[in-house]
């Protein structure tokens, strides 16, 4: 066993996609992420299914495909690092020889036609129950507010300011600009970004992630057989997970640090890399905040300094350190942790046409779920492992 | 000045009773562990520490700021949101009330709103030591 790699991506149509359920949708891009590596679909021994906050699709994907004699099918969850989480348990499984060709895949339609973005995630009512209702009567109605008190955590702290969050906004649209794919593309100044409307303060609208219906998969199997399929395999160097627990009480880091602080240097430890060989990132981007603090856990900048980081123009088109060169889940889609892994997988095939980072020997790609409580980490390359 | 989220109208379902029972007297009730004494957030369910039984205690209502956040509606509405640090220890998630600036560690009390319609809650103004607030 010489190691795993992907070798297939599928991706539907990512947006306003309306009138294809989550199941049909995973069905869809695990068909397509198969004839992309030039697999039939019957090739597939594993499959591992996540959804989003409908709990759809789960494990009778399976059948919707017509797979049979499957030697691996789960479920997964941990919220937004269940992407890299996926990719990590088919490679272990591979690499231990329990299947040979897993599909992982998510998909998910929280959009509906007439209803706004911000609705598909948000509460509201006349009157409320309980505890948990008095808390979103008082206004917690949505999950910015608590990602939005992370950051002022952040910010009161370390100095971080809007300016240094808007320039996240800003390098990410910038990259957006090179992907087609992109729900997101027009032009994007600091001042479109200051002044566009508050959420929750001290987020704008243009720190928050877009919503999109959509389904992405992808087909991990051995290094070995991909390099006989039809798209250059991209190698699975190393993975880690951090899940920090943190306490919601006196002395709690919460907001200062994530369980990226584990998670990343234990997946460049197995990968056998440092930061400094990093060419590309993928990072988890629901919020700007998000990436300006998952960087500083990495190690990219010490911690507090990710906002004057972020500001000196490093992550984008031309910077020192790409970040989200397909415009992440701020410009381009919210596809969950595929959204940065699918970018991850087209900048290591070399495949990002007008966008495609300068180097591309090691991509490293975040997943982070709930509010920063659950983090995973996995790191790709064009080279085998050891054969750079 | 913008106008202030609407609350709504806050009904009871059996599982926090207590808590609105104390809102209802001005007393903050929030969860203790029977066991070991150490306090939890109001709408804690486990005590991790030694997986002892939580009841319900009165805590002072004396707080700190931890961190603090506006949401705004679609419709102009602000309503100025906290994480607060109850001097018991644990965090809860509450409303501000009249707290002009906002800093970590600004002394807050809760403080209780009786609607005609509904449950009293709690809000979290401004604690200042010397006046007897
Ligand atoms: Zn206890």
């Amino acid at each position: 066993m010489t190691g795993t790699a992907i070798a297939g991506l599928g991706m539907t149509e990512l947006g306003k996609v309306y009138g294809r359920s989550p199941r049909r949708l995973a069905a869809d891009a695990v068909r397509s992420a198969a004839a992309d590596a030039g697999l039939a679909v019957s090739d597939l021994d594993g499959l591992i299914v996540s959804s989003g906050m409908s709990g759809s699709p789960g494990i009778e994907l399976a059948a919707a495909l017509g797979l049979r004699d499957l030697r691996l099918l789960t479920h997964m969850s941990s919220y937004g690092a269940t992407a890299v989480a996926m990719v990590s348990y088919a490679a272990a499984t591979i690499q231990s020889g329990g299947a040979s060709a897993v599909a992982c895949v998510f998909a998910d339609a929280p959009l509906q036609p007439e209803r706004s973005s911000g609705a598909a995630y948000h509460r509201e009512a006349a009157e409320w129950h309980g505890l948990s209702g008095l808390q979103a009567a008082l206004g917690f109605r949505s999950v910015n507010v608590f990602y939005a008190l992370a950051a002022r955590r952040h910010m009161e702290r370390y100095g971080t300011t809007s300016e240094q969050l808007g320039a996240i906004a800003v390098a990410t649209r910038a990259w957006a600009r090179g992907n087609p794919r992109a729900q997101m593309r027009d032009p994007m100044s600091l001042r479109d970004h200051q002044e566009s409307r508050w959420v929750v303060e001290p987020l704008h609208l243009l720190d928050c992630c877009l919503v999109s219906n959509g389904g992405i998969a992808v087909i991990v199997t051995s290094a070995e057989r991909a390099r006989d399929l039809a798209q250059p395999p991209v190698h699975v160097w190393g993975w880690g997970q951090g899940h920090p627990g943190h306490r919601m009480e006196r002395g709690s880091d919460m907001g200062l640090t994530t369980g990226a602080a584990l998670s990343g240097p234990a997946a460049m430890k197995m990968a056998g890399v440092t930061t400094a060989e990093v060419d590309v990132c993928q990072i988890y981007d629901c919020y700007t905040y998000t990436v300006l603090v998952t960087l500083e856990d990495y190690g990219f900048c010490a911690r507090g300094e990710g906002g004057a980081f972020a500001a000196s123009g490093a992550l984008g088109p031309g910077g020192t350190l790409p970040v989200n060169t397909g415009g992440g889940q701020l410009s381009a889609y919210y596809m969950w942790g595929m959204t940065p892994l699918s970018e991850a997988v087209i900048q290591a095939r070399g495949q990002g046409g007008d966008r495609q980072a300068p180097r591309n020997d090691v991509v490293l790609v975040s997943g982070n779920g709930g509010i920063l409580d659950h983090h995973g980490t996995l790191v790709v390359s064009p080279h085998a492992k050891g054969r750079r | 000045m913008t106008a202030r989220q609407t609350i709504g109208t806050i009904r009871r379902d059996g599982r926090g009773d207590p808590f609105f029972d104390g809102a209802a007297e001005d007393r903050l009730m929030t969860r203790r562990c029977e066991a070991c004494g150490r306090w939890y957030a109001p709408d804690a369910t486990d005590c991790p520490e030694c997986a002892g039984e939580l009841a319900w205690a009165e805590a002072s209502g004396e707080a700190a700021l931890v961190s603090w956040a506006v949401a705004h509606s679609r419709t102009g509405e602000t309503a100025p949101l906290a994480l607060v640090e109850l001097a018991e220890g644990p965090w809860m998630y509450g409303r501000l009330d009249a707290v002009a600036a906002p800093r970590e560690g600004l002394p807050l009390r809760a403080s209780f709103v009786h609607p005609d319609e509904g449950e009293s809650y709690p809000v979290f103004k401004e604690r200042r030591e010397n006046r007897g607030l």
